[in-house]
């Protein structure tokens, strides 16, 4: 099945479902910190006070472009578990449309394990990372407009 | 990573997990003749998987390989301390040592040894359990391992 | 061989009490998940820190403490405690006891302490039961040590063996007059009596005229002091050569010499003598005094002094006290015993800052601390002797010289040593009421010193204290010589001072 093919929605249900059937919070790490091995890293010299997302516990940064109609993301972050759970933000919206990402409300935190794993700030945190990039695509939007 | 890549990902996890220890116990009571290598071998991934640890996992003493797996086990899960404080209710045992007495206690049960908690808790390292698991068993069929 | 102080050691008994609840249950206070509820687990965690407990006790035990016997019990939830179990722990005999107990066990730790009178220590890790145990015991007028860490029941062991040390002392005690005080000393103990009820220490008494007759072989129809006695013990031919070969040793090793060889082998002969007696009355510790044996003219007839005799035994731990000040004999056994190191004693004054500098003062020079800048809160000891050992009795011995302590004949070997060289050095000293209610704790850091090129006992020591005001009117509670060691030990004898139910002093 290429994801591609599949709404947000429907592709991250394919998280929620994974993450769920591991059911143990060990083992949904490991799998977390695995997939994240394909996220690529910003350098430190990308790394600026105007792509860091606030209020997030650890370093994030954010890179966002809007390129032949499609936004291009992608996330970093220091601390390993947060990459792993950027690694599916990544995946659910690098390369969709502005539209797609606008109408778009993530579960794959609330509707798994994640979300009594990590702190309030983390959950915070990662939401702002969604809420960045889907403001980002607002202004795509508005800027076609 | 792909769907499919992440499918298999998931099946690997599972499999790797609580089952895998009882794997490794119901090969080595299989061969109640086994050679000490044998028993060695398989019992050392039955520790490392107890453990969550790597299966390439070179170190031998068992409190080292608790500590270690202290530490993994923390990183996932600040609150794993408490859960160890419930084995221990009238003693004052460092983690490491409950960890180490857990897995004696399983090794015992799972493999069908007699009691013998003077001799067992003088095993420091996996290659003293195996021999200690060879002795014990030889009580059992009277052969030599 | 003289048994000193450093030689005895505390006996100390380590107790393991493991728990194994007989059957599987949950309950008040026996709460657990799965396999930790077995008696099985239980036996087996039992296995486990055992040998923990009694690795953790020989780690931190300190030098003097003996290990005795380990004990081994196995408590179960039916409250049976063996009669067997007591005679086991007290089958040797102890002078303290550390014991891995736990909750549940608390009463046996309780009873021990009640059969035995002696301190209880308890494993730090046991959290709860360290307060509780402690509060139970001493409320039962009982010796027990809640300490926190492992430094805590090593330091508080250190203590409790000095305590033991001065039960066990013996000190010998050279007298011309009274036996309580000297003719100069008038601040040591009021009663020898209530120094034993206090503290547990014992004294033997020599003649002074005996002693001195002794530093001399036998005449064929006994000593002048006691006719027809065959049997006193006089110095030996033998002993006579050992002195002879230390008064060698001394002199070869020395910096710098200005005494005469045959005075340095004359203090040699009073020191080996002194030694022979000290192992002939088991004692370990000397005391004699000044003008007493002054005035009987017999120094100044045998060309001898004790000064050297002093600074030779402190050097090995044996406290030597000149004066007939048996209170300093005691506060320097205190001292040496707690430090493993050389104490020293002399004329304790404060240097009295008015009208812009010093106020001169006897036995001081105020060029000896040109360098020090700010004159405020300084105290020296000095018409003292001293020793090579300060940095640590066995280890090696600092450089030294030799003078004579009689100006116009030049008898009386003295040691001198040059304290400038440890300017900055920390120094604690103490010394104990004479009426043996109070232990007086001070601290203080090197600034100088002087007097190494003059005769007579006159080396000296200049150290800064916190609050001269505070140190003096202290002091005046506890007498003129306070004995001091290089190093910082406060804590250890204000510990001491609650063991042995003094009123700490501390300036």
């Amino acid at each position: 099945m290429d994801e591609k093919e599949l709404s947000i929605a429907e592709y991250e249900q394919t998280f929620i479902d994974d993450l769920n059937e591991l059911e143990d919070w060990f083992l949904q790490y490991e799998y977390l910190l695995q997939i994240s091995a394909d996220l690529p890293r910003i350098p430190s010299e990308r790394r600026k006070e105007e792509n860091r997302v606030q209020g997030c516990q650890s370093g994030v940064w954010l890179e966002m472009a809007y390129t032949d109609g499609r936004i291009r993301v992608t996330a970093d972050s220091e601390a390993l578990i947060i990459r792993g759970i950027l690694s599916i933000a990544v995946d659910l919206l690098d390369g969709r449309t502005p539209e797609e990402i606008v109408s778009y409300s993530p579960r794959y935190i609330s509707e798994t394990n994640i979300k009594k794993q990590i702190s309030t700030d983390r959950f915070n945190g990662l939401s702002s990372v969604v809420d960045t990039v889907k403001q980002f695509a607002a202004g795509a939007i508005r800027r076609e407009d | 990573m792909e769907i499919g890549e992440r499918r298999k990902l998931v099946a690997r996890l599972l499999a790797a997990s609580k089952k895998e220890p009882l794997a490794e116990a119901e090969v080595i009571n299989s061969e109640p003749d086994a050679s000490f290598i044998f028993v060695e071998e398989h019992l050392r991934q039955y520790v490392l998987a107890k453990y969550m640890l790597p299966p390439d996992c070179k170190k031998d003493n068992i409190l080292a390989l608790a500590r270690l797996s202290l530490e993994i086990t923390l990183q996932l899960d600040e609150n794993a301390l408490r859960e160890l404080d419930q084995a221990t209710p009238c003693n004052h045992a460092k983690s490491e040592t409950t960890k180490k007495v857990l897995l004696l206690y399983a090794v015992q049960r799972d493999l069908h040894l007699p009691e013998n908690p003077a001799q067992l808790s003088k095993v420091k390292t996996v290659t003293e359990l195996a021999q200690y698991v060879c002795e014990a068993r030889r009580g059992f069929t009277g052969k030599n391992s | 061989m003289i048994k000193r102080g450093l030689d005895i050691k505390l006996n100390v008994k380590p107790i393991f009490l493991g728990i194994v609840h007989k059957f599987y249950y949950e309950g008040p206070c026996r709460f657990a998940k799965g396999e930790a509820l077995t008696p099985e687990y239980e036996r087996l965690m039992q296995e486990e820190l055992r040998p923990q407990f009694f690795k953790d006790v020989e780690d931190h035990m300190p030098d003097c403490v003996n290990l005795l016997k380990p004990v081994s019990a196995e408590c179960h939830d039916d409250w049976v405690v063996p009669e067997e179990l007591f005679d086991e722990i007290t089958a040797e005999e102890a002078d303290a006891y550390i014991i891995s107990g736990g909750i549940a066990r608390s009463a046996v730790l309780i009873e021990l302490g009640e059969r035995t009178g002696k301190p209880v220590f308890q494993d730090p890790s046991i959290f709860a039961d360290l307060t509780a145990v402690t509060a139970a015991l001493r409320a039962r007028g009982l010796e027990a040590y809640g300490c926190r860490t492992w430094d805590e029941i090593a330091t508080q062991m250190r203590v409790l063996r000095v305590r033991k040390v001065l039960r066990k002392a013996k000190i010998l005690l050279a007298v011309r007059f009274d036996s309580n005080a000297s003719k100069s000393g008038n601040d040591t103990f009021v009663s020898l009596n209530h120094v034993t009820e206090a503290f547990g220490t014992h004294f033997r008494f020599l003649n002074l005229h005996e002693l001195i007759d002794y530093l001399e072989p036998m005449p064929e129809e006994g000593n002048y002091t006691t006719p027809g006695r065959t049997d006193t013990p006089n110095i030996t031919a033998e002993e006579i050569e050992k002195a002879e070969a230390l008064a060698d040793e001394l002199l070869a090793g020395a910096d710098d010499v200005h005494v005469e060889r045959e005075f340095v082998v004359k203090s040699c002969k009073a020191y080996v003598e002194i030694c022979k007696l000290l192992e002939l009355h088991d004692c370990c510790g000397f005391t004699a005094p000044c003008p007493d044996f002054c005035s009987t003219r017999r120094a100044n007839e045998s060309q001898v002094t004790f000064c050297l005799t002093h600074s030779l035994l402190n050097e090995q731990g044996i406290p030597s006290a000149c004066e007939y000040d048996i209170d300093a004999v005691l506060s320097m056994l205190i001292l040496e015993t707690i430090s493993g190191r050389e104490a020293y004693m002399g004329n304790t004054l404060p240097l009295v800052f008015e009208g812009g500098s010093l106020r001169p003062q006897k036995r001081f020079n105020i060029k000896d601390i040109a360098d020090v800048k700010d004159l405020h809160n300084l105290m020296t000891t000095s018409h003292s002797v001293a020793g090579r050992n300060f940095r640590g009795i066995g280890g090696k011995k600092a450089s030294y010289g030799l003078r004579h302590f009689a100006y116009d004949q030049g008898f009386g070997a003295i040691m001198r040593y040059d304290f400038t060289q440890d300017k900055g050095q920390k120094i604690t000293l103490c010394r104990l009421s004479p009426d043996c209610t109070k232990i007086f704790v001070g601290s203080g850091e090197i600034v100088g010193g002087g007097d190494y090129d003059v005769d007579n006992c006159n080396c000296y020591v200049v150290y800064r204290v916190k609050d001269q005001d505070d140190f003096y009117e202290k002091q005046c509670y506890v007498g003129n010589h306070v004995p001091l060691i290089y190093g910082d030990y406060t804590k250890e004898l204000k510990l001491l001072g609650k063991a042995l139910g003094l009123e700490v002093l501390e300036a």
